[in-house]
Parts: C-alpha cells; structure tokens; sequence
C-alpha cells in the first residue's frame, strides 16, 4: 500500500461580495492496480470511445485533464472530452481542465470527443486500498 | 462574469518506483446561477436521493463535493459512504473525508445519497460556466 495526497484550492475575488477562498487536502491509502501519469488519444464523435478506467472489484481515484491539443499533441482543439460512466454522459472537460473524483468500483470510465477533433488526454487511476 | 481559480496537486513517494508530483492550475470563467460552500444532510439509504446540483439551461456546471466525515447532526462520525449519481447512475462513492471536482454536463442532475443506515453531511459547491 502506498500514500497518495491530493490538495485542491479554489479561489475567487469576484464570484460573490465575500471573497472565495478555500483549500482541502486528503491522504488516500492506494494500491493496484494503477496506471501513472499517461496520455491517450480519444476519438472523434461517432468513433469507438476509449476507455480509461475498466471496471474492478475496487473502487478508484481518477483524475482526467484536458491537454488541450489533438491527437498529434501540436495542434489545438476546443473540442470537449465527453467521459462516460458506463453509458451515461456525464463529465465534460474543455481545453485545459481537470478532473478529480473517486470511481465507484463497478463502472467503467470512457471518453470521446463531442466533435471532429481527436483530443489528447492526460489521466491517471489508483485503486482505494 | 467572474474567475474561478483552480489549482489540483496529486503526490505520492512510494506509489511507483518513480516519485509523484502532479500539479495543475486553470481559472475558469464562470457565472450564475452558482452555489458557493454550502452544506446539506442526505437521507439513510434507501431514502429519497438529495439533489445537489439541478439541470441547468446554460453552461455545463463546475462541481466540488466532500464527505464530511460527519453523520446530519453535524457531530457524529459517519461510516458509511457518500454516493454521488447523475440522475440515478453512481458516479462517485466517497467515504469520509474524500472529495471530487469536475464539470458536470448541463443537464445532468446531481444527487447524493448514503450508502449505509447513517444521515451524512455533505459540503459542496457549484458554479455554471460562462
């Protein structure tokens, strides 16, 4: 078993007349398997979704990003990645943002472009010890 | 309009034989309708589900949810996890202390549930995409 932290901040000066500014950090005891840091290119609409998070007897942590460039890791796209919890079209993630959530152990993780573009997407997954 | 800055670090020593630093930071324009930190308790399971985030008509929804750790009461250490669905598919089961963020699709509703006999307090916040 190994320790994974994981810290986010979420700040705003103008959100709201009060100023947002919140922090939380959590220690996750994690084990395999796990994939690393990695990058997969995912497929246009209409093509095969990829999957980046097959089903397991665990429950798993995912973060997912936006690279923000096509499959040939040079040319930019605004092409959204659509991931998929089973069938169900649920996250969205336009050029640049991330995700971070832990996976319910019986559901596969897809992803797909909503668009023309291929999209190169940075994940990672370890699995709740 | 306003900005939304986020920042994501995942570190780990001894989960590979390399070491784990992963830092991301993005700031993301958003606008109403928006629910900043807000706290509500979610029914024992097999009770009604408590929706967090309703369908929304404009941009998809940038979501943040915690597991308190804590029973409805506010005091109670809690056991039992927090599930987190989209409309009635699980997304997301949380035990104490975990937390998720990602951009829900606009549509999608947002329901939390527990998986146990025990109330759960639940923090989250949402904030539509502008």
């Amino acid at each position: 078993m190994a320790t994974l932290t994981t810290k986010l901040t979420l700040t705003s000066t103008d959100v709201a007349s009060d100023a947002l500014s919140f922090s939380i950090s959590d220690n996750l005891t994690v084990g395999a398997p796990s994939v690393g840091l990695s990058k997969i290119a995912i497929e246009v609409s209409g093509g095969s979704d990829t999957t980046l998070v097959a089903s397991s007897a665990n429950n798993k942590y995912v973060y997912v990003r936006h690279t923000g460039f096509q499959a040939d890791g040079t040319t930019p796209t605004s092409n959204e990645v659509v991931i998929d919890f089973g069938t169900t079209d649920s996250i969205r993630l336009n050029s640049e943002e991330f995700a971070w959530f832990p996976a319910k152990a019986s559901t596969a993780i897809t992803a797909i472009s909503n668009h023309t573009s291929t999209i190169l997407v940075e994940y990672a997954y370890w699995t709740a010890g | 309009m306003a900005t939304l800055s986020t920042a994501l670090s995942l570190t780990s020593s001894d989960a590979g034989s390399d070491i784990l630093s992963i830092s991301v930071t993005e700031g993301l324009t958003i606008g109403e309708p928006f629910i900043n930190m807000s706290r509500v308790a979610t029914e024992v399971s097999g009770g009604s589900d408590i929706e967090i985030k309703p369908a929304g008509s404009a941009g998809n929804h940038y979501l943040y949810v915690k597991h308190t750790g804590l029973q409805g009461d506010g005091s109670t250490p809690a056991t039992a996890a927090v599930i987190l669905k989209l409309a009635s598919t699980s997304l997301s089961v949380m035990v104490p202390g975990e937390w998720c963020f990602f951009n829900v699709i606009n549509s999608g509703v947002i329901n939390a549930a527990s998986s146990g006999a025990e109330t759960l307090l639940v923090e989250y916040g949402y904030w539509t995409k502008s």
